[in-house]
């Protein structure tokens, strides 16, 4: 996973949510749905898929790995500075495609 | 009982994958069933749905028991609401129907699997009942399954309609269908849009199924 790749709707929003602080899987699911209006709505198994390939990826670290940032009793996830900086270049890519979407259609409209 | 269905269905995720991820998995399935029941049946229906569409794999037959045990749940619950001869051999041919054309069409085609899913559920509902469920007032709302997808969108007036027709026509899918309903004083249309092979599929699989449920209603009356 690099920097320069676009990422699924279903890994951005499940950084998006991690980007706040340290979140547990059912946390992770519920404020994907919020985030997305209710959009994306990711089964255990689509989560856990996403999961595992961002901790392979270094994106995302096991919060109890650092004993100062658990949530309860469950397994929390948090980003990694490379997490952070995949979900920033991707926010950048989006809004350099809406400016230039933007841009398009004002052209058009003139 | 949903919980133990639902460990049943992790033993089809690989052995390393269980040993990682299974007891945080079964806690969030707990915790996103709880959530689905506060909102009734239909909620408990969709979340089953993502979970037995997600599974991961190893050819056809996680899905086909997936679909069977959907069936039988369905045909159990109906059963009991209409009891009878007619209803029983119908509901029964039905199901064998829907078993055998996923074994004749599904290997190897897990999306021709997604499908008779699909219509195992839009025939326990009603399709014109499921569709409005996913409708919301003046807004298009889309089921997606791969290969397939739906659009119902509410029509408030002519300009509305033709809007909507114009931007079907727009699609650059194979197959699409526009079909309207009416239900509750309001129109709604419904745009299915279909891929090639996969609609193909789906159009076999009603055939099989819409044969089965004769059969069925033949062996009912004789």
């Amino acid at each position: 996973m690099s920097e320069n790749q676009p990422l699924t709707e279903a890994t951005f929003f499940i950084l998006l949510a991690l980007a706040e602080g340290p979140r547990h899987g059912y946390a992770i699911l519920k404020e994907v749905e919020e985030l997305s209006d209710g959009r994306v709505a990711l089964s255990t198994g689509t989560l856990y898929g996403a999961i595992k390939r961002l901790l392979d990826a270094g994106s995302i670290r096991r919060a109890s790995e650092d004993k100062s940032e658990t949530t309860r009793d469950r397994q929390a996830y948090n980003l990694t500075a490379h997490g952070r900086s995949i979900l920033g270049a991707e926010v950048r890519r989006l809004e350099s495609l809406v400016r230039l979407s933007r841009t398009r259609v004002a052209k058009k409209e003139a | 009982m949903h919980e133990k269905f639902y460990a049943r269905l992790l033993r089809l995720y690989p052995a390393a994958w269980r040993e990682e991820f299974g007891v945080e998995m079964r806690e969030v399935f707990a915790d996103a069933l709880h959530a689905a029941q506060r909102r009734g049946g239909f909620a408990v229906l969709r979340l089953w749905w993502r979970e037995i569409v997600s599974v991961p794999t190893r050819g056809f037959h996680p899905i086909v028991a997936a679909a069977m045990l959907l069936i039988v749940g369905w045909v159990a619950s109906d059963l009991v609401a209409n009891a009878g001869l007619f209803h029983t051999t119908s509901l029964v041919m039905l199901a064998i129907g829907i078993v055998l054309s996923g074994f004749v069409f599904g290997i190897g085609y897990r999306t021709a699997a997604m499908t008779l899913i699909t219509i195992a559920i839009a025939a326990s509902f009603g399709a014109d009942r499921l569709a409005l469920r996913f409708a919301t007032p003046g807004v298009t709302s889309t089921l997606t399954i791969p290969g397939v997808r739906v659009d119902v969108s509410r029509v408030d007036s002519p300009s509305t309609y033709q809007m909507l027709i114009d931007r079907a026509k727009l699609s650059t899918a194979p197959r699409v269908r526009t079909t309207t309903f009416a239900r509750d004083g309001s129109l709604y249309l419904t745009v299915v849009r279909s891929g090639g092979v996969d609609g193909a599929y789906a159009l076999l699989t009603m055939l099989i199924l819409a044969g089965t449920a004769t059969a069925g209603r033949r062996l009912a009356t004789n």
